[in-house]
């Protein structure tokens, strides 16, 4: 697995319970994964397995019950909610099956919304947002509101959202789950050429043959890795 | 900045809602500000009454035996049994042509009677006495007919002048007033004049009474058996000298007089001016507070959306988390908007507040009310503090949302 590139994320005997009443549920018994720098990661499984919570502790949307996690070099389960939200903002970008964009707000508006945690003027804010949005093909759309955009259009103004910080690593949860077929292999296509320009990429599916764009597949079950497999060659 | 527009636009977004949670705000604005422009027309109503009664100064006797009264009310000094000596007019010249800033003087004598014409009558009607110089001092307007000439004085005529209320009401208008004899006491009086009073209508002035009348001081005097200088005034050019130049009347009569049983002194009241001015502003205060309750009513009503508003964004503040907002940054969102929402609330009521009172400008009886600049801002920025109070609860609310949860949230 080592072949000299640097370690972006590394999971070490992750756990994950919740207490219901007097009973314990553990949803991940112990994961141990290792993401290098420029890797397209497909995390599958059943629903109920865990890779949702996998997803969210990886996007430190959540915090493991026991475990350690560096996320580039930074022992991250150390850090206080104010600093983990830095790290989200400068680190992370994210991808919902859902979108997520804010319906008042156009599409630069809504790209622009990280920058504006991140503390940038609006001048500058708006030219990375309309560079983003040239970047997935939507800059005669900035102006529109996300009602005035098809699904595809909408899953693509959230990647460039995703995008604008410049983050290591975009998370992508079920990204195609709200498109129809020919749609989400348009944003497939765009993910893979965002891996190829260096980006890493993890992402939730439960379809194999939306896993397949990936060259690193992990399967799930019951809160642990069942299976880790690597495609040596892509198949394009 | 960002927090602001987005705050207006989520605001103007649910107009219908947003109006109904600030209609408690705006009730509130409106109603405090107007209690306070009225209560400022109130005092100023006051300050201006006074100062055209301030401008004419009372000098009267006191005896020295009645000290211990020094500190009665105005209205305990007219029952002062020792009058003191006759009073001369040529004091009262005197006075003017020495003391600076006096310009002229007065003398008068007053009664209460009842005037009839035929079967018609006005009762307590305020007759009050002149000498020559009280017409070039009180600028009457004279509807119909004339003043009282140099004549009148030295041939005793039995002639009066009556206000236009008093005219209206036993002759029907001015004009026909003029030349008619009415009945005051036991004699009949030939109306010569019919005046208007510009000070008419404020409390000094005929109150419960059905008009005014005007004779010679020297006639009134000989009817009613008074005193022909019941009371003297010396006017002063400007009502801010009065209090200086007051004690240099008084004591300039005093040694005029040559009087050594009592003094001649004068009224100052400045001092009536603010107990009644702080007794209006702790009356506008007090009901202004009780005003002040529904703007505490429509911070609830605030908080009560903002809660409402925070559950409905659960998945925005859920994104927003996400995408690298802390909860300072969530708080900050939802405190702003709370404020424009009683802001703009604010600024409605206080539109609504000028509107009222330019109605009530001149409906109530010469008040004027006024909104100070000090009232409007006071009120916008106490609309703002009521966002910023009722907002806490909701804002912090939203700031401690689990993003997952809320990422979740149908």
């Amino acid at each position: 697995m080592t072949d000299g590139k640097k370690v972006l994320i590394q999971l070490d005997n992750i756990v994950k319970s919740y207490r219901n009443g007097d009973q314990e549920l553990q949803v991940l018994k112990g994961i141990d994964l290792t993401v290098e720098e420029g890797e397209f990661l497909a995390i599958m499984g059943p629903s109920g397995s865990g890779k949702s919570t996998l997803m969210n502790i990886i996007g430190l949307l959540d915090r493991p019950t026991s475990g350690d996690y560096y996320l580039n070099g930074t022992h991250v389960s150390e850090l206080n909610d104010k600093e983990l939200a830095k790290v989200r903002n400068q680190e992370i970008g994210f991808v919902f099956q859902q979108f997520f964009l804010l319906s008042k707000l156009s599409a630069w508006q809504n790209v622009e919304i990280p920058l504006i945690y991140a503390g940038l003027g609006v001048s500058k804010r708006r030219q990375l947002a309309q560079q983003f949005l040239e970047k997935v093909e939507l800059s005669e759309r900035m102006n529109h509101l996300p009602s005035e955009l098809s699904g595809g259009q909408k899953q693509r103004v959230a990647i460039a959202r995703a995008l604008v910080n410049n983050p290591f690593i975009i998370l992508a949860d079920e990204p195609t789950g709200a498109l129809d077929t020919k749609t989400g292999e348009q944003i497939m296509e765009l993910l893979t050429e965002l891996n190829r320009e260096g980006k890493t990429i993890i992402m939730v599916t439960h379809e194999p043959e939306i896993a397949d764009y990936a060259r690193r597949k992990i399967v799930i079950r019951d809160g642990e890795i069942t299976k880790d497999t690597t495609e040596s060659v892509r198949i394009e | 900045m960002e927090n602001w527009k987005f705050a207006l636009s989520s605001v103007l977004g649910h107009k219908m809602r947003s109006f109904l949670t600030m209609l408690g705000i705006i009730i509130g604005v409106a109603s405090v500000v107007v209690i306070m422009a009225l209560g400022q027309g109130m005092a100023a109503q006051v300050t201006s009454m006074f100062s055209a009664d301030r401008q004419d100064i009372q000098i009267y006797y006191v005896s020295k035996d009645s000290e211990d009264d020094q500190g009665a009310s105005l209205f305990g000094l007219l029952s002062s049994s020792d009058t003191g000596p006759k009073i001369q007019e040529e004091w009262l010249k005197e006075i003017v042509k020495t003391v600076p800033g006096t310009e002229s003087y007065y003398i008068t004598n007053s009664t209460t009677s009842t005037v009839s014409l035929d079967k018609k009558k006005a009762d307590n009607v305020n007759i009050t006495g002149v000498n020559s110089t009280y017409f070039d001092v009180k600028k009457f307007k004279i509807l119909a007919g004339r003043s009282f000439r140099a004549t009148d004085y030295t041939q005793f005529a039995r002639i009066i002048m009556l206000d236009t209320k008093l005219a209206q009401k036993l002759f029907g208008d001015n004009d026909s007033a003029l030349n008619r004899q009415v009945s005051v006491g036991s004699k009949s009086y030939l109306v010569v004049g019919v005046y208007e009073d510009p000070n008419a209508g404020s409390a000094f002035y005929g109150m419960g009474s059905e008009g005014n009348a005007i004779m010679t001081n020297t006639q009134l005097a000989a009817e009613f058996g008074t005193d022909e200088a019941g009371a003297v005034y010396i006017h002063v050019e400007d009502v801010k000298d009065s209090t200086a130049i007051s004690d240099q009347a008084a004591s300039e009569m005093t040694r005029l007089s040559g009087v050594k049983t009592g003094e001649y002194t004068t009224y100052d009241m400045s001092k009536d001016i603010e107990e009644i001015n702080s007794a209006y502003s702790i009356m506008t205060t007090v009901i202004g507070a009780i005003a002040g309750i529904s703007l505490l009513v429509g911070g609830i009503g605030v908080m009560n959306i903002m809660l409402v508003s925070v559950t409905e964004r659960t998945r925005e503040i859920g994104l927003r988390k996400a995408l690298g907002a802390t909860r300072r940054n969530i708080l900050t969102q939802f405190l702003i908007e709370s404020m424009v929402l009683t802001l703009l609330g604010g600024l409605i009521g206080l539109g609504l507040a000028f509107a009222v009172t330019a109605a009530l400008d001149g409906s109530i009886e010469s008040i004027k009310p006024a909104i100070s600049i000090k009232v409007a801002l006071g009120s916008l920025a106490f609309s703002a503090l009521i966002g910023m109070i009722f907002g806490i609860l909701p804002a912090s609310k939203a700031s401690k949302l689990d993003p997952i949860e809320a990422l979740r949230y149908e």
